[in-house]
């Protein structure tokens, strides 16, 4: 019974915190608070990573226009998001709030691993970022 | 716990949690990078501006009216173009400058039509796209000694867009680009409060070549006719209690008109939304792309293709469209770019995608297509508005064939809601893979304008071009505009132009 109840927790958890993706704190804020500030990732890198360019290639292609560079736009911001990757694939596939479902038909899963791997690219790393 | 008991305390989580989530966007704020209540005295401070490192900006002049272009002649001279109207029915003299100082211009030359959008210099003479909202637009030929000779008259942007450019092509015709009087194909109410329904209530949008409609019809109230003196709650409330009797307008159609399916618009040149030609010889204007919403800025690149900047749609009128970013096309002659049906090369009729939360998603307007649209190089921010640019032609510069972008930057709530401002920039677009970097950037806690952040550094970028060497970028900088619920208020005099110089060569 125990092992049920915490499952439908971990469910409700996910769903909420897929939706917290799509919801951001800040325009209940009024205020965008300070987040961090797309810059780009050095060519090098890129080489270095063949999956990380095709991320960003893909991020360019479908996230950009909402998530400008990671950072917030129309949708909220990606780079400062503590979503783990599970989530923000249930974010991507289900499409909660005003974002639109992408389906395997638009994203492969793989097309979509590459893409998790350059937001947390966009999140976890200094080069990542403008120092401003 | 009873297992109801533990239920019941499942369903008040799955209460609070999920149904607020498809309408939480619904529910907050918009945070545009106008939105603010009024803006401190602009200033400069180029240490404001972030930039790639070895890069440095620098104001060259100050205290312009709505600039809208920059260009160069010969002899190095540096000349701007102040647009002489603004969204916010902000009617002022366009006007030619030649920049002699910081805070110092001469005047080449006056006109009565703005906005003047864009200027180029060639041969001895200097080119205007006069936007033309009160009067209809045209291309001006101007003269070192001021004088203007129009060479196209008569072309139609009395509407939310106007006509753009312009550029020489290496054909020697000079490419001009005309905005759609609407925002989505239909006129509507949003066309009344911007300003030019009152003014040209025929007015409407004319394709290229001839299509044929669905036969789709939006009803709306009719602002042409109040019936009687509006009372406060007409007022308050005009979208419960509107003024005036009701309207029923079909696409490519005068506000009032309604259309059948199978009816035929004839195509025509000019038209709206479209790339036009002229010879720099004088002749007829030739149509070269058309399907395009905004195609404000035009750029040849160093191997001679022509490029376009597109303002996309908004969410607004009687077909708002919700999440379509500007974007960067590489334009092909006779190709038709999707507007008012597609987007990207995606048909708007996909309500997930293309429906804004809370309205009526977009239903297609034309029976038949022209043709399929082409995937454009790249996206930018949703109502980033992606603008003038050019191409980086010298080493000396770095990223030779990338594009330089100025986003003039959101004017939300009035075109739709952001959660954070977005544009207030120049960005870097490689064309391989269309990779957009920010390149020239306001410091601070977020892409925002200098007056809300209260700093020195870009408001709203509006164009960008290299000096002939290439070594140098110039950025217009139109200047501070506030936006509200009830519309837009240009600030006076806030223009300023940038010049970004490399300090270091590879």
């Amino acid at each position: 019974m125990k092992a049920r109840s915490l499952a439908q927790f971990v469910l409700l958890g996910a769903a909420a915190m897929a939706g917290a993706a799509g919801c951001s704190t800040q325009s209940w804020l009024g205020y965008a608070p300070a987040a961090r500030r797309p810059n780009s990732i050095p060519a090098e890198r890129l080489q270095d990573n063949p999956r990380l360019a095709e991320g960003q290639r893909l991020f360019m292609e479908h996230c950009n226009q909402c998530h400008v560079g990671g950072a917030a736009g129309v949708g909220p911001s990606l780079n400062d998001k503590p979503l783990p990757p599970w989530a923000v694939r249930f974010q991507v596939r289900q499409g909660l709030g005003a974002m639109p479902a992408f389906t395997g038909r638009t994203l492969s899963d793989r097309q979509l691993e590459d893409v998790i791997t350059y937001v947390r690219y966009l999140r976890f790393h200094p080069e990542g970022s403008i120092r401003s | 716990m009873t297992p109801l008991r533990h239920w019941s305390k499942h369903l008040l989580l799955a209460l609070i949690f999920l149904p607020g989530l498809p309408g939480c966007y619904r529910t907050t704020m918009s945070n545009g990078g106008g939105q603010i209540v009024s803006a401190p005295p602009r200033f400069t401070r180029p240490a404001d501006i972030w930039l790639p490192p070895g890069y440095k900006i620098e104001a060259v002049a100050e205290g312009l009216n709505y600039p809208t272009g920059v260009t160069f002649d010969d002899s190095g001279g540096v000349y701007v173009v102040e647009a002489g109207y603004s969204y916010g029915e902000a009617w002022a003299t366009p006007r030619l400058l030649k920049v002699v100082a910081k805070d110092a211009v001469d005047v080449v030359a006056r006109g009565d039509n703005g906005p003047w959008n864009g200027v180029t210099f060639h041969d001895g003479n200097f080119y205007v796209a006069e936007g033309g909202e009160a009067h209809g637009g045209r291309i001006l030929k101007v003269s070192a000694d001021g004088t203007i000779t129009p060479m196209v008259e008569n072309l139609p942007s009395m509407g939310d867009h106007h006509t753009n450019g312009p550029v020489i092509g290496p054909d020697n015709y000079l490419y001009f680009g005309q905005g759609t009087a609407t925002n989505s194909g239909v006129v509507g109410t949003d066309n009344y409060h911007y300003g030019w329904l009152a003014r040209h209530p025929d007015f409407h949008d004319i394709p290229g070549q001839d299509i044929v409609l669905a036969g789709v019809n939006y009803q709306t109230h009719n602002p042409l006719h109040p019936v009687a003196p509006a009372r406060w709650y007409q007022r308050a409330f005009p979208t419960l209690f509107p003024l005036g009797d009701m309207a029923v307008t079909g696409a490519y159609s005068s506000f009032g008109t309604p259309t059948r399916p199978g009816d035929v618009i004839k195509g025509q040149v000019p038209c709206t939304g479209a790339i036009m030609r002229v010879p720099l010889a004088g002749g007829p204007v030739e149509l070269v792309a058309w399907g395009l919403r905004n195609p404000f800025g035009l750029a040849f690149s160093p191997d001679g293709k022509l490029f376009a900047t597109e303002n996309q749609l908004d969410v607004r009128g009687s077909r708002p469209v919700f999440g379509t970013g500007d974007l960067l096309w590489q334009i092909e002659p006779g190709r038709w770019y999707g507007w008012p049906d597609y987007f990207g090369g995606e048909l708007l009729d996909n309500a997930d995608r293309f429906g804004a939360p809370g309205r009526y998603p977009p239903t297609l307007l034309l029976a038949t297509h022209p043709g399929v649209p082409p995937k454009p190089v790249a996206k930018f921010g949703v109502h980033s508005s992606a603008d003038g640019f050019d191409f980086s032609r010298d080493r000396a510069f770095g990223n030779v064939g990338d594009a330089f972008v100025a986003e003039f930057g959101d004017m939300a709530p009035q075109t739709g809601k952001v959660e954070a401002p977005v544009g207030y920039r120049v960005a870097r677009v490689e064309l391989d893979g269309g990779i957009i970097h920010p390149f020239a950037v306001n410091r601070g806690p977020r892409d925002a304008p200098a007056s809300m952040l209260g700093t020195g550094g870009l408001e709203r970028p509006v164009a960008a071009r290299f000096d002939p060497s290439g070594k140098e970028l110039y950025i217009v900088d139109f200047g501070v505009m506030l936006t509200g619920p009830k519309g837009v208020k240009p600030l006076e005099y806030t223009g300023v132009l940038w010049k970004i110089t490399r300090e270091e060569t590879r």
